[in-house]
């Protein structure tokens, strides 16, 4: 049995040292096995902060690591994409306790080594038995880059199609990969339901300073290769709503996944028991409504779909004005009736939440996801990303109640809804 | 004399107990012949193997001590001769560990540098950019405006309202365009001129010698 207080105190002791631990912890893992720096970008910064987050909760879930065991199995299952191995694992393993005993020096002592030695491989099992129980299918999808639509400087939509069937549902997301920037994988959310010909639209917004961003904004061209990811997350996937209208609030590229349900509700002749979907696009300027003539020519075409692009940040415009969540609030009736699906900005998505809260809508019909920097801490109500130094990026759905929103990948930069520009980081 | 004669019989025992001393008797003297007092003979003796059992327990402890110092002293030595080497290895592992650690940190502060960089000039792209639209704006109205004042002024009693909202739609469309056209002039100057350095670096990409691909790129 793990000693949770021992192993917990050992951290606290250890994690005050800050951006040393994971320097050295990287720093001996190389040393040791100067193969593995290939499997990992060429800034680490990002990868340190997550793993350094990472131990802090398994630390911190110690006792009872059947609460994290579904996130565990998804970043196992993730780490299939940088070709992670049982060896490299034992690779990890030992680099890990090697550094704490740095750290300890006199405190580390051979009942605490057991406890970490016990706590790891105890993750590491659980990672690597969903890596396996998943080797069935690819770990990583080639894909074709068919068409790049630029709608405003800093949007781009991508039409790909992945090599072979892409088994996704309208709603999850996926890890993205260019050559361009080898091993920086970032989150994106096809803005479609699966098509017959197995193309998958992308919304990508460039992250000012943001390598992977502007590499998909600006320099992806037609014919180029990317890779992708398994399709991961549940946050924002259709639930049967038991004849509930489908309320949709979206902040920038936040409207990818929402629109992929609307084409989820499309080619469903039940409509999902919906009778009608109120589709609300948010955006800070007119210029960044880049969506509205398809989204026009939608709700054109079905009557039941109704689509109310708001402006937060602009004058001389048609369109309604304020904060987004505000205007679907005004304008849905009965809004504590819908089953309510966000996405966008973590600013922008919690803003949303606190006013649908203040108007009485019943938290279980409030789904949401938000993207955010990786650089977050684990404070925030999104996941973390990266288990014992393995070149993770990003974090499947936590699935687990009251672990909130799953991390996307900032490469669709941040839905600016809600009046600050806020740029954050693309780590 | 008692079992264990030590005046009489064989050799001497080499070391007697303090039991034996106690248990030495001693002949008594031939009557009429000079002796010892009994009783005091008696007293010494007795005292004699006391002395005698503490200096054996002393010895022992002695001994036992002895033995100890012994064994420590050989295991500390045996540790001298295979630590050195395992002391070695482990401190080359964490200078190279930390050397590592070191290198990275510099990469990183210069990755994160050119990404501030780009995000800095991202920034004053797009704030530019809306201060030269608002003030194309701005200056499209002021120019409308002051062509519906004179057409009012001069229309009299032709004046028309649709009329003058045609009229400055006109011109403030007329404005914003050339506005556009002046951005996108200086836009295509300054495209030109990456496209220009774009060349060079695929000419310097291309020369045999130096490894082209994805190092470049990283």
């Amino acid at each position: 049995m793990v000693d949770v207080n021992r192993l917990a105190e050992s951290w606290a002791l250890v994690s005050a040292h800050g951006d040393q631990v994971p320097l050295r912890f990287y720093g001996r893992l190389f040393v040791a096995h100067p193969e593995l720096r290939d499997l990992f970008p060429i800034s680490m910064a990002a990868q340190r902060d997550r793993l350094v987050r990472a131990l802090g909760l398994v630390v911190s879930q110690a006792g009872q690591l059947e609460a994290i065991t579904p996130f565990l199995q998804e970043l196992g299952r993730e780490h299939r994409r940088f070709t992670a191995t049982p060896e490299h694992y034992a690779a990890v393993g030992e680099a890990l306790l090697d550094t704490i005993a740095d750290f300890l020096g006199d405190l580390w002592t051979p009942e605490l080594a057991g406890d970490w030695v016990q706590a790891y491989r105890l993750v590491g099992r659980v990672m690597i038995e969903a890596a396996d129980d998943a080797a069935h299918t690819p770990a990583w999808w080639d894909t074709e880059v068919l068409d790049r639509d630029q709608r405003t400087f800093d949007i781009t939509v991508l039409t790909v199609r992945p090599d072979g069937a892409y088994p996704y549902v309208p709603g999850q997301s996926m890890a993205v990969e260019t050559a361009l920037r080898p091993r920086l994988w970032r989150y994106f959310s096809p803005a479609n339901a699966p098509r017959a010909d197995g193309t998958l639209d992308l919304h990508v917004r460039r992250v000012p300073g943001g390598p992977v961003s502007s590499a998909l904004v600006d320099q992806v061209d037609v014919g180029d290769r990317l890779r992708l990811g398994a399709p991961i997350g549940r946050d924002l996937t259709l639930r049967p709503t038991g004849g509930r209208d489908l309320l949709l609030i979206a902040g920038g590229t936040g409207l990818a996944p929402l629109k992929a349900l609307v084409d989820q509700v499309v080619g469903d002749p039940l409509r999902a028991g919906a009778s009608t979907v109120r589709l609300f696009v948010g955006a800070r300027t007119v210029r960044e409504l880049y969506d509205l003539d398809h989204l026009r020519e939608l709700a054109d075409r079905h009557p039941w779909l109704v689509v109310v692009p708001v402006v937060s940040d602009d004058d001389h415009h048609p369109h309604a004005d304020g904060m987004v969540a505000d205007i679907a609030l005004l304008r849905s009736p009965d809004p504590l009736g819908h089953e309510i699906y966000v996405c966008g900005s973590r600013e922008m998505v919690e803003g949303t939440r606190a006013r649908l809260h203040a108007a009485g809508c019943p938290p279980e019909r409030v789904h949401h996801e938000s993207f955010v920097g990786l650089a977050d801490g684990l404070d925030k109500p999104d996941g973390i990303d990266g288990l014992p130094g393995m070149p993770g990026l990003g974090t499947p759905g936590l699935g687990t109640p009251g672990l909130g929103a799953r991390i996307r990948g900032v490469g669709e930069g941040t839905g600016i809804d809600g009046g600050a520009a806020h740029l954050e980081s693309e780590r | 004399m008692s079992t264990n004669d030590p005046t009489g019989g064989g050799p001497l025992p080499r070391h007697m107990s303090p039991d034996q001393v106690r248990n030495t008797s001693f002949a008594r003297t031939a009557r009429g012949r000079r002796g010892f007092a009994e009783d005091e003979v008696e007293r010494f003796v007795h005292r004699l193997a006391d002395e005698m059992a503490r200096h054996e327990a002393d010895k022992m402890r002695l001994l036992d001590e002895n033995r100890r110092l012994k064994q420590a002293m050989r295991d500390w030595q045996s540790r001298q001769v295979a630590d050195p080497a395992v002391d070695l290895q482990q401190r080359v592992t964490a200078d190279a560990a930390a050397l590592m650690a070191r290198a990275q940190q510099h990469i990183d502060a210069q990755v994160a540098q050119a990404e501030l960089y780009c995000r800095q000039r991202e920034q004053e792209a797009v704030q530019h950019y809306d201060e030269i639209v608002r003030e194309a704006r701005a200056q499209a109205a002021r120019e409308a405006d002051q062509v519906a004042r004179h057409y009012r002024d001069a229309a009299g009693a032709d004046y028309s309202a649709d009329k003058e909202r045609i009229e400055r739609q006109r011109v403030y469309i007329r404005a914003m365009l050339k506005a556009l056209d002046a951005v996108g002039d200086h836009l295509q100057a300054t495209r030109s001129a990456f496209a220009v350095e774009v060349t060079k670096l695929d000419d310097w990409l291309d020369t045999p010698e130096l490894p082209a691909g994805p190092a470049l790129t990283d």
